[in-house]
């Protein structure tokens, strides 16, 4: 039972990870709402400001979330 | 006096001066990229603080050989520098860098610079590479011909830029004061400047880089050392990186055996060993060929082997209608399509941009090269043809020239209704520098990073993904079948199947493919991971190999290799495609041609395979 | 004389750069890059496929160009 649990919280984090990569929008609206859950319950506030950023990120680009390209084409 | 804003300063070059490994040297990380608005042009700006505790704000704007612009990027640099560009405040203070060993060319744009009437700092950039040449440069003499402060620095060196440094705590606030001795004619000035303030022995090293040059441009001889150098790399690529990969694979192994033997059997340990392990294990095994293939792209770029690359194939690039432009980024397409598609923006024609920007994902990239070798060692014998080359670094060298070859017929059959118009080609040539270990190891780490970030994030999730996909749901009581035909996984495979069995793909292939979208080398993990979760438990997890070699038919594997060339298994690509483009119509057109190419060529491998008994016994 | 009918190996001097339209863009680039008169040039290679493009050496700089743009590059005759 116990081993079902992780086993799910792996496979719905990584799903998540990748809701992220796909749709960043869909998953802005979730992080925002958790770290309103998170001001609610008095969380850390060194863990209420991680989850504040990951709210506000800007999309990255870059190939694979390397962002070591540079104009003249160099992927270094 | 106390400064309260940040001194506005903008960093202004030629091409190829080592502008940027100066902005890297004073912002470190401290950099935001972005784009100007309205045109893809790549903004960078960074912060930095002079040794007095003042700030900079330093805009890095983008190379050019004048501020007569022919080039979206010349165009930014040329309205920033003269104040002009909208929602960009003009720079209070223009630092123009200068390659030191190259004055004769970069000085004219210096004086450019220095005649737009802003203040401005002029850096002599490599000044320990001209040094070593026995250039002597009389830098007060320059100051005060030019009228504006002139300083030294080696960009590539820590605490190279000192003396640049502690000029920014007191800059000038005044444009320079030209001493205009030459009728107003610039090159007149550029030469009276150079016999005035830089002394050139009579040096050795301008005959060495003739006698290269006679060599490597040489019409017959040139080709020759350019085809060898490619072969060489392919050889190096399977022969240099067994013994490592060897490694890594039977540490893989042990690694799997070990989790068997400390965890019960159940829903964790297949995660571990049949999803996680399985899938980025395969993958991680190809960071050695990785690496080397790395290293010879590195050591050319670095010698200033690749513009002479360029010249030598040039006229094989003009018979397709490509302008010499588009070598550059079709070459950084081998690394990666995407910053690749973004060097086109360098191209001035649309057109030629557009059709180099449809052809990129067609050459070769690195994420490739798993897929490759991993189909190459399963299903082509190791043997030596001719008593020298190994038969399956001719194989992948033999698919890169397919990629190449079909890339400049499409590239032909899109310009070939086009009225020929004149593709300038115009580049530099640059002197042979031989490449820093420092520089290497360098991006040999970086290269090495990039790759494990990738199999750490992307990788693992997928196969996670991916593992639970193919575990459930479980077969229902009483079924008969593998547990995994009853999967969702499993089920979208057979699914898939009638599109694809016409071109020789089995069900787990096209379970491959899916994730594969997000990832070239995620075809391989994925792989990984289907046939681990279906196979019976003794069959050790990291060992695709042989598992292929023994259920899929010759001509099934040469089939993928096929689709592997062709298709544009990769969502960065289309995403990048469209920002450059700004729409999706390229986007479209792009992906259809692709996937028609990838089916189109698949399907006549496949049929050619079976016609020659290729096919499954 | 044009610096495309120079062959490999010899030197010459620039007389002028010809504008071949109102706005030749290839013109001024080759001003930009140095290509100017009185400049001494020398071809350092010609290409394997129709002696096209060709190298030259201007100062201490090598460029590769094509014929059509060596063209437009008048030399000097040599009296």
């Amino acid at each position: 039972m116990i081993e079902a649990l992780i086993v799910g919280l792996l496979v719905v984090a990584c799903g998540l990870y990748w809701l992220g990569r796909v749709a960043p929008s869909a998953t802005r609206g979730l992080w925002r709402g958790f770290g309103r859950t998170l001001q609610v319950i008095h969380a850390p506030s060194s863990l209420q400001m991680a989850v504040a950023g990951r709210a506000t990120a800007a999309p990255q680009g870059g190939c694979g979330g390397c962002k070591g390209c540079d104009k003249n084409g160099g992927c270094h | 006096m106390v400064e309260t804003l940040p001194l506005r300063a903008a960093l202004v070059g030629n091409p190829n001066c080592g502008k940027t490994s100066l902005f890297n040297q004073l912002t470190g990380s401290r950099q935001k990229v972005a784009n100007y608005a309205g045109v893809t042009v790549e903004r960078k700006e960074g912060r930095l603080t002079t040794p007095a505790g003042r700030a900079v704000r330093l805009l890095d704007l983008p190379g050019a050989y004048s501020l007569e612009a022919t080039s979206p990027d010349e165009a930014v640099t040329r309205d920033v520098c003269a104040g002009r560009y909208r929602g960009e405040a003009a720079p209070e203070l223009l630092i123009c860098v200068l390659d030191a060993t190259n004055l004769r060319l970069h000085l004219r744009f210096g004086l450019e610079v220095c005649r737009l009437g802003r203040p401005t700092i002029i850096v002599l950039n490599m000044l320990d590479a001209a040094e070593k040449e026995g250039l002597k440069i009389d830098l007060p003499r320059l100051a005060a011909e030019l009228g504006t402060p002139v300083v030294g620095v080696v960009a590539i060196r820590k605490n190279g830029a000192a003396d640049l440094l502690a000029l920014l705590d007191n800059p000038p606030v005044m444009p320079p004061v030209l001493r205009e001795a030459d009728g107003g004619d610039i090159h007149a000035t550029v030469r009276r400047l150079l016999t005035e303030c830089v002394t050139r022995p009579a040096v050795a090293s301008e005959a060495l880089e003739d006698r290269l040059d006679r060599w490597v441009l040489h019409p017959v001889w040139g080709l020759v050392i350019l085809l060898a150098l490619m072969f060489v790399m392919f050889q190096a690529v399977f022969s240099w990186a067994q013994p490592p990969m060897d490694a890594i694979e039977s540490g893989m192994t042990a690694f799997g055996e070990l989790i068997r033997s400390l965890l019960p059997a159940g829903l964790i340990r297949s995660l571990l060993v049949d999803g996680i392990l399985a899938g980025a294990g395969t993958v991680v095994v190809f960071l050695p060929q990785i690496l080397i293939l790395f290293l010879w792209i590195l050591v050319l770029e670095e010698s200033g082997y690749l513009p002479r690359a360029a010249f030598l194939l040039d006229r094989v690039m003009a018979s397709a209608g490509l302008s010499g432009r588009s070598f550059i980024p079709l070459l950084s397409s081998f690394a990666c399509a995407v910053p690749g598609i973004m060097a086109t923006r360098t191209i001035q024609n649309p057109r030629d941009r557009l059709v180099t920007i449809l052809i990129a994902p067609l050459m070769t990239c690195s994420a490739r090269l798993p897929v490759y070798a991993l189909l190459i060692s399963a299903f082509i014998p190791k043997r030596l043809v001719g008593g020298v080359f190994n038969q399956q670094g001719l194989v992948l060298f033999g698919l890169y020239m397919v990629g190449i070859g079909s890339g400049l017929a499409v590239a032909w059959a899109m310009k070939r209704r086009e009225v020929t118009t004149e593709h300038p080609l115009l580049m530099e040539l640059p002197a042979y520098r031989l490449p820093s270990l420092r520089d290497l190891v360098l991006g040999l780490w970086q290269r090495a990073v990039i790759f494990l970030s990738r199999v750490g994030t992307i990788i693992v999730t997928l196969s996670v993904l991916l593992w639970a996909l193919s575990s459930f749901p479980a077969p229902p009581a009483g079924a008969t079948g593998a547990p995994i035909d009853y999967s969702l996984a499993g089920r979208l495979g057979h699914l898939m199947l009638p599109l694809f069995a016409p071109i020789g793909f089995t069900w787990q292939i096209c379970v491959a493919l899916i994730p594969g979208l997000a990832a070239r080398e995620v075809a391989v993990s994925a792989l990984a991971t289907v046939y681990a979760v279906g196979g019976s438990e003794t069959d050790a997890a990291s060992q695709l190999t042989p598992i292929l070699s023994s259920q899929w038919s010759l001509a099934t594997a040469l089939s993928l290799l096929a689709w592997y060339v062709y298709a544009p298994q990769c969502f960065a690509t289309l995403a990048v495609i469209r920002r450059e483009t700004g729409g999706w119509k390229v986007v479209a057109q792009t992906a259809g041609y692709l996937f028609g190419l990838a089916y189109l060529a698949s399907f006549l491998t496949w049929r050619i395979a079976l016609a020659l008994g290729w096919g499954p016994s | 004389m044009r610096l495309d009918e120079l062959s490999a190996g010899m030197n010459a001097v620039i007389d002028h750069i010809e504008t071949r339209t109102a706005d030749d863009i290839v013109a001024r680039r080759l001003g930009e890059l140095g290509f100017v008169p009185g400049e001494p040039v020398k071809v350092v290679a010609v290409g394997p496929f129709g002696g096209d493009p060709m190298a030259v050496k201007i100062g201490f700089t090598r460029f590769a160009l094509r014929r059509t743009e060596a063209a437009r590059v008048i030399l000097k005759e040599r009296a």
